[in-house]
């Protein structure tokens, strides 16, 4: 007769701690690593498509390694598509540092709350500042909390995203963007800058330069890759600015 | 050129853009103007992201054009003004797209 074997306390302990992998860290890096779950969900079909320009370039092992040294993908997919078009280094330089000046506002935007870091650490924030971390560390920075604490949401948010960046784009390198084709899941990365956006917008001035964006923004997408981005910045950090001081006129006014 | 030369320079180049404001930016914001024009900066670049992104979808069926991303968008945007939920935000900006799709197939096969 089979009988079937039941596992004592210990084991069962042991089993548990096994299928819970974050079970031993810190409650913030568990915690920024769950919030940076869900967007990477969004990512899914992005990853995908840079992980089959990726497979089909000439020297796949550096364009898969490219992913830690420009840790973007818009601007990672760029350098893709151009080297193996075979574009010249100054094209493909320019073009890629283009779409990655937003960062240097992404960053400017964080620079208060990274002030009291080690230089080192700040580095290290820096090394991996993208549209999902900056949206994670904004979100916490607003909350209450220990820098400490803080800090280690957003590592464990980073490292979150790292690990499920590499996976998305190697699985794209092997299947191909095909697995999400024809299921509108192809939207889900803009839904995901949708959600950053719309939040952000406290005021009728931010508002006057979402206004102002959108349009300008439609007209430069046109434009060769990272101009239209700059344009648009420059289109909504104007109208909002003239927003504004038109609000502070008015409030001295009164 | 090789791809060793571009991923090294785009590389170096990404991260002083990312780490010279960390190490200025400090002192600039202390302005609370100079931090004003940094949050309508953001809101240019994300706007451009979402439109450069929509813009290159490529499209289910060629009766809806690009009317079906916008209206993720759209949708997206009314439940994220609501508060909604990343995940929601992202259902319900793919289910438009989906209801969209359809209705312009249907209207297609008529």
């Amino acid at each position: 007769m089979h009988t079937t074997h039941l596992p004592d306390a210990p084991v069962f302990g042991v089993a548990r701690a096994r299928i819970r992998p974050l079970a031993g860290l810190h409650p913030e890096v568990r915690r920024g690593a769950r919030s940076m779950a869900v967007l990477m969900a969004g990512y899914l079909p992005f990853g995908l498509t840079l992980g089959a320009a990726i497979g089909a370039h000439p020297e796949p092992v550096t364009a898969w390694l490219a992913a830690f040294a420009i840790y973007s993908g818009t601007a990672h997919l760029a350098v893709v598509q151009l080297t193996a078009e075979g574009a010249a280094l100054p094209v493909v330089v320019v073009t890629a540092l283009l779409i990655q000046s937003r960062l240097a506002v992404y960053a400017l935007s964080l620079a208060r709350h990274w002030r009291a870091e080690s230089l080192r650490m700040r580095a290290v924030l820096a090394a991996t500042l993208v549209e999902p971390s900056w949206m994670a560390a904004t979100d916490r920075y607003g909350q209450p909390g220990s820098a400490a604490d803080k800090r280690r949401h957003h590592l464990g948010a980073v490292v979150a995203l790292t690990i499920g960046w590499l996976s998305m784009i190697t699985a794209g390198m092997v299947v191909g963007p095909s697995v999400t084709a024809g299921t509108g899941l192809h939207l889900a990365a803009p839904l995901c800058l949708v959600a950053m956006l719309l939040p952000r917008l406290d005021g009728n001035p931010s508002r006057v330069a979402l206004l102002a964006a959108v349009p300008v923004a439609i007209v430069a997408a046109p434009l060769p890759a990272g101009t239209g981005l700059l344009v648009a910045i420059a289109a909504a950090t104007a109208a909002g600015a003239a927003a504004s001081t038109a609000a502070a006129r008015r409030e001295v006014a009164r | 050129m090789t791809t060793v030369t571009v991923v090294a320079l785009v590389g170096a180049g990404s991260f002083a853009l990312r780490f010279a404001p960390l190490v200025i930016g400090g002192r600039l914001l202390q302005s609370v103007r100079f931090e004003q024009l940094a949050g309508f900066a953001i809101v240019g670049a994300l706007t451009a992201l979402i439109v450069t992104a929509v813009s290159n979808q490529p499209s289910d069926t060629p009766a809806s054009g690009p009317v079906a991303p916008v209206a993720a968008m759209a949708a997206g945007a009314v439940v994220a003004r609501r508060g909604g939920a990343l995940h929601t935000i992202v259902i319900v900006g793919v289910a438009a797209h989906w209801a969209v799709v359809a209705a312009t197939t249907a209207l297609g096969a008529l």
